[in-house]
């Protein structure tokens, strides 16, 4: 038990020493008021392009989702980049605890952060555009927003290894966020991509979880979950895949220590 | 012409400065093509009023993240490098010198509104029908009129607020939705809509919606709403300008670090 | 055993390429074959100008580096095939105000960094006290955020962070870099206490005297070399005299320099020219014979100023390292 509050402390300290919403003033800027008109924007689009409220529930829903990405990217997307920044990565890297564990800490905290938005998000949708659902579709819409926002931080943390390569962290994250943006399938079907591009949304986050609530959002609860287990492989495998990357740079940087890694 | 001079300084540098910053040619460049891309695939491509969204609605939406968006953190980012203090005590005067700037980032936009026009009509394939070309640029450049009023007085107010950057975010998205740059204000509930008609952006916008969809006649209405209200906020920004002015050397509250 | 470090032929190559071809541009010898040992207990200090390998040695043995060739151990361990081991047993202290997390308090991050050490729950809140008392860091600032700190605080916190895994070794990397002479002062006397608590310390430093006074071993670098090694005495005696009369004088005959040089114990001297006065540096193993001798042959010239100072560690860094060039 001790082992565990100490774990969840130490995640949050973690959280702490990176984050940059420390006031609540900020924090509700950036975390909640921003992204709501955000979300009301891009709900306004939506609805417009897709002329009936009925075709754009689904992406109004998805949408909500995305807001995820704000956390994931300028949270945990910068996370070694700051840490590289106040000169605590060497610590990181020098620490005999098993990195998997250490990373797995920096994240958590940012994942609950992202999950407060997309809830907040998904219920400011609800309420302005008055929709009406059964009350277990709710509780799967959780579920699966709980699912795609694991995934989506772990993304982000396989783009924050990347800001070790880079001094222009800003630019990554953005890029980042838009390719998610446009290949998700939040806002328009995935078939509509040219020059099967549609693949590359199958290996980006989130368009398993966007494909799960379309499904949800219409009746099929059973299907939608399904698809959020594909959802949880693909966030799993960035996340393996940024732990051996930071292996990798780590490894490089011993090696070659022209590497301005640490 | 001393004036003048000036200007042309400040839009050297103003360039030179900005175009350093990888991520500036970024935002400059490649993200204009964002949302061009994104309403592409979400309009209905076979209506007139979608392709109008898609190509000159994304171009202006792009030239108002630029043009915007470096304005109003532009005192701000003075105050951070420190020259605040040095910029304000030149005889030519603080509020010209920022007016330049905003000019500059202005121009600086239409680099970015040609590129959304290059990519919507080169790789999107769409057209758009301009009905009256001489028109069309007179109408363009009263919208740049309310671009630069707006940007001012978003630069002055952000300013007084004491938090530019923050601030700036958060006025980012309703200033989209509000202006009608990518899809009409009449979807809006009615109260979000009166808002929106305080805003010159809205009544341009309108204007320019109108000369590429056939109705060059209705559009002069809406353009002198647009005229009118942008004076009113260049009236405001530099009357907002003097109360910084004065705090600044009152309450020392506005010098640099 | 009683070796904490043993180097042995150690060299480490920067190959810089050349960022379009990928073609090796050249090659930047950054330790050229060094070899030596550090006891346990020992404070070893590495001194030499920049870019001498100081860093690199200090990365190559925390495990964040690998050797090009050579081998290196740290209290039994290879570098390259155990860092594992290595890392549960030393620290790094850096110097500067880097290296915490600024928005986290003292106490915050001297959690964080016990968690990521393993340090058993049991013991931690204890440990985490003891050490913040040790490195002298006021109570009441403990919940403050580091980032409203002192350089001096900062640094002390570093030195507390360092220990949080109680470890064997410690490296210090220029640990008093910009600090006020009080609070380098102190810093020195936690090093002090570090020694009698028995850990093994690499020391790097600018500051010769500090060299002197805290370590009991020190080796110069340059160039990716080690150009002597040895206690500062040995050091001292070894490369220079051990006094240096310096006096002032309104002028000087050819004649009685010459007489000078031929004094017995006269080892070395010197003129030099400034603001119309003649300095003369004399060296000499005998101060009380030299000044006798140098101050009879100098009858009849007005003696304006005389000071004797012993050399310092400085001295022989100056000479080693050719400084002397600067004078005439």
């Amino acid at each position: 038990m001790r082992r565990i509050a100490a774990f969840l402390r130490n995640s949050w300290l973690a959280f702490k020493g990176v984050s940059l919403w420390l006031n609540p003033q900020a924090y509700l800027t950036e975390k909640i008021v921003n992204p709501m008109f955000r979300l009301l924007f891009y709900a306004f689009l939506l609805a417009y392009g897709y002329k009936t409220m009925e075709n754009a529930t689904v992406y109004i829903f998805a949408n909500a989702m995305l807001l995820s990405t704000i956390s994931a990217f300028n949270g945990v997307g910068i996370i070694y980049f700051s840490e590289r920044h106040q000169g605590t990565l060497i610590y990181t890297i020098m620490t005999p605890k098993s990195k998997f564990v250490v990373i797995f800490q920096k994240v958590l905290f940012h994942i609950l952060d992202a999950l407060i938005t997309v809830t907040i998000g998904m219920l400011l949708a609800v309420v302005i555009f008055n929709f009406k659902f059964a009350g277990n579709i709710y509780a799967a819409l959780l579920l699966i927003s709980i699912l795609g926002t694991v995934s989506v931080s772990a993304f982000g943390i396989f783009v924050s290894s990347f800001g070790l390569l880079t001094r222009d962290i800003n630019m990554l994250l953005s890029i980042a966020e838009s390719v998610v943006f446009l290949f998700s399938g939040a806002n328009f079907p995935i078939k509509r991509l040219p020059f099967g591009l549609g693949f590359v949304s199958q290996i980006l986050p989130l368009s398993h979880t966007v494909l799960a609530i379309r499904s949800v959002v219409r009746g099929n609860i059973w299907s939608g979950l399904k698809l959020s287990y594909m959802e949880i492989v693909v966030g799993l495998v960035y996340f393996v895949l940024s732990f051996f990357f930071i292996r990798f740079l780590e490894h490089q940087a011993r090696v070659q220590g022209n590497s301005d890694l640490y | 012409m001393r004036y003048l001079r000036v200007f042309l300084a400040v839009l050297k540098m103003q360039t030179k400065i900005s175009f350093s910053r990888n991520l500036f040619k970024f935002s400059v460049l490649i993200m204009p093509i964002f949302f061009s891309t994104l309403l592409y695939f979400v309009y209905d491509k076979a209506s007139n009023s979608s392709s109008s969204y898609i190509m000159l609605g994304s171009a202006v939406a792009s030239l108002w993240g630029v043009t915007c968006y470096s304005s109003a953190i532009e005192i701000e980012r003075e105050r951070i490098s420190g020259t605040l203090e040095s910029v304000s005590m030149t005889p030519i005067g603080f509020e010209f010198i920022i007016f330049s700037k905003i000019i500059a980032n202005t121009v600086i936009g239409l680099i970015s509104f040609g590129v959304t026009l290059v990519y919507s009509s080169l790789i999107l394939q769409i057209s758009l029908p301009v009905y009256s070309y001489r028109q069309f640029v007179l109408w363009f450049l009263i919208l740049l009129f309310s671009f630069i009023s707006m940007s001012f007085l978003l630069a002055t107010l952000l300013t007084l607020s004491g938090n530019a950057f923050a601030w700036m975010s958060t006025v980012q998205y309703p200033i989209y939705f509000l202006s009608g740059m990518l899809f009409p204000v009449k979807i809006l509930p009615k109260w979000v809509q009166y808002i929106s008609s305080v805003i010159p952006i809205r009544w341009s916008m309108e204007s320019l919606m109108k000369i590429v969809s056939g109705m060059p006649n209705s559009s002069i209405i809406p353009n002198l709403i647009s005229i009118i209200l942008s004076l009113l906020y260049l009236a405001l920004a530099h009357y907002s300008f003097r109360i910084i002015e004065i705090k600044r050397r009152k309450e020392g509250t506005l010098g640099g670090f | 055993m009683n070796v904490a470090i043993d180097i042995h032929e150690l060299r480490r190559d920067y190959v810089i390429r050349s960022i379009l071809s990928n073609k090796i541009k050249r090659v930047v010898k950054a330790l050229n074959g060094i070899s030596f040992k550090v006891k346990k207990g020992e404070i070893f200090g590495i001194l030499g100008p920049n870019g001498a390998g100081k860093t690199t040695t200090v990365k190559i043995l925390s495990t964040l580096l690998l050797p090009t060739s050579g081998t290196a151990k740290v209290l039994g361990y290879d570098v390259e095939k155990h860092p594992i081991e290595i890392r549960k047993r030393i620290n790094l202290v850096m110097g500067g105000e880097r290296n915490l997390y600024q928005r986290l308090s003292t106490l915050e991050n001297m959690e964080y960094f016990a968690e990521l050490y393993d340090v058993p729950l049991k013991i931690r809140k204890k440990r985490i006290y003891d050490l913040l008392e040790l490195a002298g860091l006021q109570e009441e600032r403990w919940r403050d955020k580091v980032e409203t700190y002192s350089k001096g605080m900062k640094q002390r916190l570093q030195i507390a962070r360092g220990l949080i895994n109680d470890p064997d070794f410690l490296f210090l990397d220029e640990p008093t870099i910009g600090l006020d002479p009080i609070g380098a002062r102190e810093l020195r006397n936690i090093v002090k206490k570090l020694k009698r608590m028995g850990k093994t310390i690499i020391f790097t430093t600018h500051y010769m005297q500090e060299a002197d006074e805290l370590c009991d071993r020190i080796a110069i670098l340059d160039k990716g070399r080690i150009i002597t090694i040895g206690t500062p005495t040995d050091l001292k005696k070894m490369h220079t005299e051990k006094f240096q009369i310096e006096l002032i004088l309104s002028f000087i005959t050819h004649e009685h320099i010459e007489r000078l040089q031929n004094l017995k114990y006269v080892n070395h001297m010197r003129t030099k020219e400034l603001e119309k006065n003649i300095h003369l540096f004399i060296d000499t193993q005998a101060c009380s014979e030299a000044v006798e001798s140098v101050f009879n042959v100098l009858h009849g010239i007005p003696i304006q100023d005389v000071s004797i100072k012993k050399s310092t560690l400085e001295d022989v860094y100056v000479k080693l390292l050719g400084g002397e060039h600067n004078q005439s």
